[in-house]
């Protein structure tokens, strides 16, 4: 029999863990095993210092996944990512033997994705989308589960190539990770000011049950009113045309159902409510929504659009 | 999952005879209330079988159709969306489900059907329905007609009483136009024309030495009495003193409220 509230303290657990070393960023990494959970990618917004890397690394730790970071630079090659043949000496006969790339670990940070060339990114949101990656004529597969996080600085602007939306929209949820508190950020000085040392993490939970978790995800039942409000909710995305110049694809429906089916489990519950949609609702939708001239003349941001049209 | 399917389907029923009870004491409150009215009226408290009866039978079998678990579940929190999952996933076998159709079914054994009621609403409509069954009661008991509807002119009568001055109004206040008992004078104008009025002479003659029996004759609606006319002669002339025209009219007024 399914223990629901068996893995809702597991969950527990790990928000308390990642809690003491990570403070004021709970919603984001909730998000965050969200995507995880949904077999999904995550694509994260805020300025730099907001302890984004931190959280993700973590994360991989309490989870036992094989964690690696890429910084994202105008020069960086697709093969610097996914890996390269490299000729080794063996026997004294000289063989090629393929070098995996930082792509090959479990949770992958692409930090500054912007900065890569649009060569590289297409290296890397096919190695999202399919699992794999091909070097030369050799394809390669990427060990479950594989989450990537990839990381936009707001601002800086200039030399950037920014994604695509087409390629955005791959990434089931976009986090924005904002500033803490007053009081949070001196529990932040407090804590890193003191102490050289990082804290030693051990494994919460196992590589097999998050997959395990995963395949749970799928399987949360949803009551066909919730489905019908989801489909209304992308719908109206798209007739709303004095505020949304471009709305979301059928792939914001099935991220949006997937992502509060995650929620739900997460919470230690087997069915999904409609607060689950209107909580997933921000993340899944504000990089899938192009806004028109006369909301972006209004000051208005893509929250304020869906926090409207889920009015 | 047939178990589940069953809880499910007792619920719905739960829900479909709350709501046909609900209906049946609207359809009484309606008929208590129509049969006040009717009774007041001296009509027959059978017609408010009427109202009553369509609106049973209207709205039975929309309010039976519109039967949701949704209803349920609002009576119910702690079962917040999970009856309509339920239902909705009752085909469908994996381990998360199978988990919720047994909690579901759990908590289902736990919940009287007690739940369901609406307590407040049932008490406003049982009030209702006591209050008009007392008044329908108390006006058959007692008799007591406010207006009677039988009479053909009860209605007009009304009216018409409305309209018609009191008696003992000062007539002198009424407007200058309705003094003059002749009517306006801008409206009718009286002439001093004689009126000369001649019959046939040739039509009303006798000859006895040409008398023939009598015929029987058709009549097509064409023929008419050209040769009778009326020409003016003379107006009749009353002279009558102003201030007697307000006894005059006043003679009439009550001559006309007696017929």
């Amino acid at each position: 029999m399914l223990k629901l509230q068996e893995i809702k303290r597991d969950f527990d657990q790990v928000f308390d863990i990642i809690g003491e070393v990570v403070i004021g960023q709970e919603e984001v990494l909730r998000q965050m095993v969200i995507a995880l959970l949904c077999d999904a990618n995550v694509l994260l917004e805020g300025y730099p210092g907001l302890a984004k890397t931190l959280s993700v690394r973590t994360l991989a730790q309490l989870l036992d996944l094989k964690f690696s970071r890429i910084q994202g630079t105008p020069d960086l090659m697709p093969s610097d990512i996914t890996g390269t043949y490299i000729i080794e000496e063996s026997g004294g006969k000289r063989v090629f033997k393929f070098q995996e790339g930082p792509l090959f670990a479990n949770v992958v940070l692409m930090d500054e994705i912007n900065r890569a060339t649009p060569k590289t990114q297409s290296a890397l949101l096919e190695s999202m989308q399919e699992k794999q990656v091909t070097v030369g004529n050799k394809t390669f597969k990427l060990e479950a589960p594989f989450f990537v996080l990839a990381t936009q600085n707001p601002i800086e602007q200039t030399g950037t190539f920014n994604l695509p939306e087409a390629q955005s929209d791959r990434f089931l949820l976009k986090v924005k990770v904002g500033y803490p508190t007053p009081q949070q950020e001196m529990s932040i000085i407090n804590k890193y000011t003191e102490v050289m040392k990082d804290r030693e993490l051990k494994p919460l939970l196992s590589k097999e049950a998050v997959l395990q978790l995963q395949g749970l995800v799928r399987k949360v039942p949803v009551a066909n009113d919730i489905k019908s409000y989801v489909v209304d909710l992308i719908t109206k995305t798209r007739q709303h045309k004095d505020l949304v110049e471009f709305g979301a694809s059928p792939r914001a429906s099935i991220g949006l159902i997937l992502a509060a089916k995650a929620r739900a489990l997460m919470e230690g519950r087997d069915y999904v409510t409609k607060e689950d949609v209107r909580t997933m609702a921000y993340p899944v939708l504000r990089h899938r929504l192009i806004l028109n001239f006369e909301a972006e003349r209004n000051n208005f941001s893509e929250d304020d659009v869906v926090k409207y049209l889920l009015k | 999952m047939s178990s589940v399917r069953s809880a499910l389907q007792q619920v719905k029923r739960q829900l479909i005879f709350m709501r046909l009870f609900s209906v049946l004491l609207v359809s009484l409150l309606l008929f208590f209330s129509f049969a006040s009215i009717f009774a007041l009226t001296n009509l027959t408290w059978m017609y408010a079988l009427l109202p009553s009866g369509l609106y049973f039978s209207f709205f039975g079998v929309k309010k039976v159709r519109e039967v949701k678990l949704r209803e349920a579940e609002e009576k119910l929190p702690e079962l917040e969306w999970q009856l309509r999952t339920t239902e909705d996933t009752l085909g469908q076998e994996n381990e998360v489900v199978e988990s919720l159709h047994r909690r579901v079914l759990d908590k289902l054994l736990h919940i009287r059907n007690s739940y369901l009621v609406d307590g407040k609403k049932l008490t406003y409509q049982f009030v209702g329905i006591m209050v008009f069954a007392v008044l329908f009661f108390s006006v058959q008991i007692a008799d007591v007609t406010v207006l009677d509807l039988t009479k053909p002119d009860s209605l007009t009568g009304l009216f018409v009483q409305d309209t018609l001055p009191d008696e003992s109004a000062d007539l002198s206040a009424l407007p200058e136009g309705d003094r003059d008992i002749y009517g306006e004078e801008d409206v009718a104008e009286l002439g001093d024309e004689e009126l000369n009025l001649k019959l046939s002479q040739q039509a009303n003659e006798l000859d006895m030495n040409n008398l023939q029996d009598v015929q029987n004759k058709q009549f097509s609606g064409q023929e008419g009495l050209g040769d009778i006319g009326a020409t003016a002669d003379a107006s009749y002339t009353e002279s009558i003193d102003e201030d007697q025209q307000e006894i005059v009219k006043k003679y009439f007024e009550e001559l006309a409220k007696v017929q």
